[in-house]
Parts: C-alpha cells; sequence; structure tokens
C-alpha cells in the first residue's frame, strides 16, 4: 500500500486539523450516521440544526472552500432539474403562482428548496470525509469496518491487498491494451470503423489476449505470494495501527450530543 | 495448499478484474442525466468469467477503491460523495448484479441463452437499485424516478447485455481452452 502514500493520488488534502486527525473508522462510521440523519429531517429546523453542523464541521477541517464546489459542480444541473421537477410537479398547499398551463403550489417550493439543501449538504459531508482522510487511512478504516462479515467467509482481511494489486495493475493493463491494440492492427484488425455489430467483433481479439494475460499474471503472482508466506490475515502485523485517541473521544461525545439535540429539535 | 492457492489466485484475479472494470469506466457514453459507460460492461464481463462470489469481491474492490480516491469511477470521479449522491445506487447496484449474474450462471449453463438472461436480470437489479436512491435521495415520486433513471437506459441496457454475455461467453471459453480457467464452478470458498 505505500505506493499510495507517495503519489498524491485522489482527493485527500492533507492537514492537522481536529478532522484530520480523527480515526477513519470514527469518520466512516460518522458520514453513515449523519446520512441517515438527514433522510430523518423533515421539517426546516431540522435541516436548519444540519446546516450548522455542517458548516461547524467545515470550520473544523480548514478545507478551503473552493475543494467543496469541485465535487459539488457535477451535479448542480442534477440539483437544478430536481429542483424544477419539485416546483412544477409537486402540488399541495396553497397556490403560489400561475400562468396559463404553469402552477406552482407552496408545498413543491417548499420540497424543492428542502431537496437541494439535502443534496448539498450530503454531498458536501461525504466529501468532507475524502477530502480529510488519506486513501491508506480509508483503507484501512473500510478493511477493519468489513472485518465482521469475514464470518460469512468474505475476505475482508484481504481487502487492502485486492485494492494495491488492482492499483498496481492498472497501468499495466492499460500498456498492454494499448500493445495489443498495436499487434492486431498490425495484423489488420481496426477498432474504430464500421458499424455497432462491427466495433463489437473487433474487441474480442483485444479482450481474450488482455484477459488471458491478467489470468496468467495473477497465476504467478499467487505462487510467488505463496513462496513467500502469504498466508492472508493469519499472524498479519501492521506498520501502522489504527489507534483510539483522545480527540475520538471528544468527537464521540459532539455526535451523541448531536444526534440527542437532533431528535429533540425534530420532536417540539 | 492447492486450495490456498487457489483462492489466493482467485482473490488476485478478483483485483485485476476491479482494475479492468476501472480502464472501462473511462470509456463514456454521454447520456444527460446518469451518464452510462463501460463499467456496465465490466460487470457483465466480470460476472460471467469470474462466477458469483468473486464477481462480488471484484466489484466490492472496485467501489472500495473509488471510496477512498482514485479516479476509478466513470468519468475518473471518486469519493464517498459519489457514492452517497444521487446516481451512487447505479454503483452500489454492482455488486448484488455481479452476485446475481454469476448465480445465475453457475446454477445453469454457462451458454449465450444462459449468459444473456442472466446480465439482463443483473441489468434489471443495477437499474432498480440505482433508481431507488435516485428517488430517495432527490426526493422523488415512483414514476418520475422511473422516467428518469429506469427508462431511458433499457435499450442501452439491453445492448450492453447483450455484448457482456456474448464477450463474456467467448473469452470464458478461450480461457478454459488455454487451461488457465476449470470449466467446473470454481468450488474454492471466498
Amino acid at each position: 500500500m505505500n505506493f499510495l502514500s507517495r503519489i498524491p493520488i485522489g482527493q485527500f488534502i492533507p492537514g492537522d486539523s481536529f478532522v484530520h486527525r480523527l480515526d477513519p473508522r470514527s469518520k466512516l462510521l460518522f458520514t453513515l450516521l449523519f446520512v441517515v440523519l438527514i433522510f430523518f429531517a423533515d421539517e426546516p429546523r431540522t435541516y436548519i440544526f444540519l446546516i450548522c453542523f455542517t458548516l461547524l464541521s467545515l470550520f473544523a477541517s480548514r478545507i478551503s472552500l473552493s475543494y467543496l464546489f469541485r465535487s459539488l459542480k457535477p451535479i448542480i444541473w442534477l440539483i437544478l432539474l430536481t429542483v424544477l421537477v419539485h416546483i412544477f410537479m409537486t402540488k399541495g398547499g396553497s397556490l403560489v403562482w400561475e400562468w396559463k398551463w404553469f402552477s406552482v403550489y407552496e408545498e413543491g417550493l417548499r420540497q424543492a428548496i428542502l431537496i437541494s439543501v439535502r443534496l448539498i449538504v450530503l454531498i458536501i459531508m461525504a466529501s468532507l470525509l475524502t477530502l480529510t482522510t488519506s486513501p491508506l487511512d480509508l483503507t484501512d478504516g473500510i478493511e477493519r469496518l468489513l472485518q465482521p462479515l469475514a464470518r460469512f467467509n468474505f475476505p475482508a482481511h484481504d481487502l487492502a491487498m485486492m485494492m494495491s494489486i488492482s492499483l498496481r495493475f492498472i497501468p499495466t493493463l492499460l500498456e498492454e491494451m494499448d500493445k495489443i491494440m498495436k499487434a492486431q492492427m498490425s495484423r489488420g484488425a481496426y477498432f474504430d470503423s464500421g458499424g455497432l455489430v462491427k466495433r463489437t467483433q473487433a474487441l474480442v481479439p483485444l479482450l481474450i489476449p488482455l484477459f488471458v494475460s491478467a489470468f496468467r499474471r495473477a497465476e504467478e503472482l499467487a505462487l510467488a505470494m505463496e513462496a513467500r508466506g502469504y498466508r492472508g490475515a493469519i499472524g498479519r502485523t501492521k506498520l501502522r495501527e489504527l489507534a483510539w485517541s483522545r480527540t475520538d473521544g471528544v468527537f464521540l461525545v459532539l455526535v451523541i450530543l448531536m444526534v440527542v439535540l437532533f431528535f429533540l429539535i425534530r420532536q417540539w | 495448499m492447492q486450495q490456498g492457492r487457489s483462492r489466493l489466485r482467485m482473490l488476485i484475479l478478483s483485483g485485476m478484474f476491479a482494475a479492468i472494470t476501472a480502464v472501462l469506466a473511462q470509456i463514456e457514453i454521454p447520456l444527460p442525466l446518469v451518464p452510462i459507460s463501460g463499467q456496465t460492461l465490466a460487470v457483465g464481463l466480470t460476472a460471467t468469467i469470474l462466477g458469483s462470489r468473486f464477481g462480488m469481491v471484484a466489484m466490492l474492490c472496485y467501489i472500495a477503491l473509488g471510496a477512498v480516491g482514485l479516479p476509478v469511477f466513470a468519468e475518473a470521479k471518486s469519493g464517498v460523495h459519489v457514492l452517497l449522491g444521487p446516481t451512487g445506487g447505479y454503483i452500489f447496484g454492482f455488486i448484488i448484479a455481479a452476485y446475481i449474474t454469476g448465480y445465475i450462471l453457475e446454477r445453469t449453463k454457462f451458454n449465450l441463452t444462459m449468459a444473456l438472461v442472466a446480465n439482463i436480470v443483473g441489468m434489471v437489479i443495477t437499474l432498480a437499485i440505482g433508481a431507488t436512491q435516485l428517488k430517495f435521495v432527490l426526493g422523488l415520486s415512483w414514476p418520475e424516478a422511473m422516467a428518469g433513471g429506469v427508462y431511458p437506459f433499457i435499450v442501452v441496457g439491453l445492448i450492453k447485455a447483450f455484448l457482456a454475455s456474448w464477450i463474456g461467453i467467448k473469452v470464458r471459453n478461450r480461457l478454459i481452452q488455454a487451461n488457465l480457467l476449470e470449466n467446473k464452478i470454481q468450488k474454492a470458498a471466498v
């Protein structure tokens, strides 16, 4: 996995804020909890509470807003479209505005605002997780959280191994695909002309050598790993251990407070 | 020991198919709202070649790669927010779609007809899970979610299901011929 730590790949912005120092497991679990809370929110006041908490987390993470806009940008059209759908399609409440066959109702306006706020809050909190946690830590966190699945024969322990293998082989496979393409073209294959059927047929002599070489490499790698005594999770030690720190304790208290407050506000 | 090796080999292969999915996902067919990519083609191929359990493991590995911030999703996107956002269900759906597609093939026969059936079922599952998440995240009604997230993709989906099963079976047969894949179902425990 140290390949990941050396190359600045991914979205992680290094820092030393409160959010950065948190254990990846607590951040992952918190993000999931927050998503659930977002779907429990149905009143403007609960939304205001969630917005406040989001702003607080933003402040605590000291991430520049421009990074967040970058993750919001791809879904701006989707948000606009949803707003339009809700404004014109959701009926209920009193009539706010009417023009020929367009009619806007109170309920539609309300839904449009609430849903777009919900989306923005959701995207901001989820990107905060990837922005403040290094890929390495996140991988460790995911692996750790999937551990209970090992009881059902799921290879939770091997996930990090598999991820580093696929990462290591993405460039290799791309290179190989290029090579195979050139080799087939020199034998008279065309990849960028003809109809759909022709182009699909051209894919077969491209994919088969690619898969064959993937199978060969897997065979060799498995042999090499076995020869060096790889036994999966059995007796594995780690260079970097995830540890529960005082920051996580503080965070846990904060999160519990937040959840209690959220439901109090919701009931009130 | 032999069993251990074949399990390790299949795990490594799952990792490689996650890489293949990442590469194919960058081939993009632009469509408004929910973009369609070589991703779904790769899911069908993975399930047809690796079978249910390892196909599912490969998809989980792919999603985990994207979740930690590596640009493996369509349009080189990445991050947890893509998964939790409106269109994330189409990615989560791969896990179950790969499992079911592989499962149907293992229980019946690895021939073109069954592969086509299995891949269509897989496609339906992906679309269903995707539309469900779309509905809940955007607060749409069911007909709206279906109109935005299912109907526009049925025809393309059917073409892709056909491609995935056709190429998948062809590749599988060649791999068996080359003695790289056992003809029987991979029995090694995941």
